[in-house]
């Protein structure tokens, strides 16, 4: 039997050992979600590899009810702020709200064709993740 | 640099179409409306400029065909929701650049029969893999605003109850009754706080214009014609966690962009066709552009201040929450809609004395930034 592994959905975005992933431009300082070749905010390719914060905090977030039909609804949707200055999208489990802190969290998504977990992030609440 | 005139305007109905009546013959309807308008002969239509997204390569070459116009200079401009308007300015630019007198631009869209749903951004952008509808962006602004500014639900839907009274009197609208508040608020929902008449229509259409140079409006022997202030084209750019979630700050540029060409500001506009494709957008996109006060929207349209006879009357037309939003069709509507105004032909949802109108459109989202593509279109009479 073949071992199934566990792979990230997109590589650029999250790594299984260090969460999102980004890059930080070493000409204008600025922090980028996700990793890319280029600086976002200038345009530089002198830009290294990081990971962002493991906790943001909800700016703002709402439930989707209707959704094209390859989506199981009802979902919840996220717009978190990092320290580091990104602002990320992403799904999220539990209850949220305006200005709560939520942590990072990988999940397997779904499985490609040999079989292997690919793996997404998605946020949860701080508090409710510490019960 | 020629100035710009719009010399005919033409719309079909918006709504909801069979099969049989195809993208190419809503477009052939439309045009011929607003060739009829401008009393131009095919003869002299120089060039035809297209916006349209879900229409396949060449759409705009196999409308020209059906109208007698093959040879022609045609092209086609996708630009997502922004589609219309972005066909607008370019052929603005080439009129103002010298190359043309008279020609023709049509926005169309057949949607019915391939979305569902909701749309959604390309499937290859990062936002779309986490399930982005684009109700979902609109939700969480709206929540966004009502915790910052104290907004109410209510006000939010009134934008909706406002815009389908205004419809009412429009005959193109695809929605022309008019719905009330609790309707609005008791809608099932779509991404909370919005329901379903909070967000615009699936629709099929096509509008188009006659845009002249004055040499052009000569030959065509019109002695005066609605003139084109100005055409803004922006794209949207990184935001940041420090940045507010509706600082608009898209908008804040097109409209900047605005008002430099056209020597205008915000205090000159009298009318307002706004790109709104869900409740809460009409109101933080007005704000953005700095037509109301910001964080006084919701209040604004409670009050009447945007409704017709009001101190801004916004979508006279229905916007695109009750004339329908045939994405690329839309922002040429919007200019059929300022042209009629203007020359005072929009019957009982005339805005009287109306001199300067603006019209927006936002296209498109684009992850990490706020929004694909804003255009922000002058018409003076
Ligand atoms: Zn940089």
């Amino acid at each position: 039997m073949t071992q199934i592994e566990k792979t990230p959905l997109r590589d650029d975005v999250i790594s299984l050992e260090d969460g999102l992933l980004g890059i930080v431009c070493t000409a204008c300082r600025r922090h980028s979600f996700p990793q890319r070749l280029l600086c976002l905010h200038c345009g530089s390719d002198q830009v290294e590899n990081v990971s962002l914060p493991e906790q943001g905090r909800v700016c703002s977030w709402t439930v989707v009810r209707q959704a094209p039909e390859h989506l199981k609804t009802p979902y919840t949707l996220v717009t978190v702020d990092f320290e580091d200055g990104n602002r990320v999208l992403g799904a999220a489990e539990g209850n949220v709200r305006i200005g709560s802190p939520v942590t990072v969290e990988l999940y397997p998504k779904t499985v490609d064709e040999s079989g292997n977990s690919q793996w997404w992030y998605r946020f949860r609440e701080v508090e409710e993740f510490n019960e | 640099m020629s100035e710009t005139f719009i010399a005919g305007a033409g719309m079909v109905r918006f709504g909801k179409y069979p099969a049989d009546i195809t993208l190419e013959n809503l477009a052939v309807r439309a045009a011929r409306e607003a060739i009829a308008d401008s009393s131009a002969a095919p003869a002299d239509i120089e060039a035809v400029y297209m916006g349209h997204v879900f229409g396949g390569p060449v759409a705009g070459q196999r409308v020209a065909v059906q109208l007698g116009l093959g040879g022609l200079p045609v092209s086609n401009h996708e630009n997502y929701c922004a589609s219309g308007a972005t066909a607008i300015r370019e052929a603005w630019i080439a009129i103002k650049a010298g190359l043309y007198d008279i020609v023709l631009v049509i926005g169309a869209e057949k949607m019915t029969d391939r979305v569902a749903g909701g749309v959604m951004p390309d499937p290859a952008d990062l936002d779309a893999i986490n399930g982005l509808v684009m109700a979902a962006n609109h939700g969480m602004s709206a929540r966004r605003y009502m915790h910052d500014h104290g907004a109410t639900r209510e006000q939010i839907a009134a934008v909706a109850v406002k815009n389908h009274a205004h419809s009412v009197h429009n005959p193109y609208a695809q929605y022309q009754r008019p719905i009330s508040l609790n309707e609005v608020l008791d809608a099932r929902i779509i991404a909370e706080p919005l329901g379903l008449l909070d967000c615009s229509p699936i629709s099929d259409g096509a509008a188009a214009v006659i845009l002249c140079s004055k040499a052009g409006l000569a030959k065509l022997k019109i002695g005066s014609a609605p003139r084109i202030a100005g055409c803004a084209l922006v794209s949207g750019k990184v935001v940041s966690s420090t940045s507010g979630l509706n600082d608009e700050d898209v908008s804040r540029r097109a409209a900047e962009q605005a008002w430099n060409i056209s020597g205008y500001g915000p205090k000159d506009i009298d009318l307002v066709e706004m790109h709104d494709c869900f409740t809460i957008a009409e109101i933080v996109r007005l704000e953005g552009l700095g037509l109301i006060p910001v964080g006084e929207g919701g209040v604004w349209t409670e009050n009447g201040n945007t409704s017709l006879g009001g101190k801004l009357p916004v979508n006279t037309s229905g916007g695109l929450l009750s004339r329908g939003h045939p994405v690329g069709a839309t922002g040429v509507a919007q200019i059929c809609e300022l042209t009629w105004q203007l020359t005072d032909r929009a019957g009982a949802r005339q805005v009287e004395e109306a001199r300067l109108g603006l019209a927006y459109c936002k296209g498109g989202t684009v992850s990490g930034t706020d929004g694909g593509s804003v255009t922000v279109l002058m018409v003076e009479r």
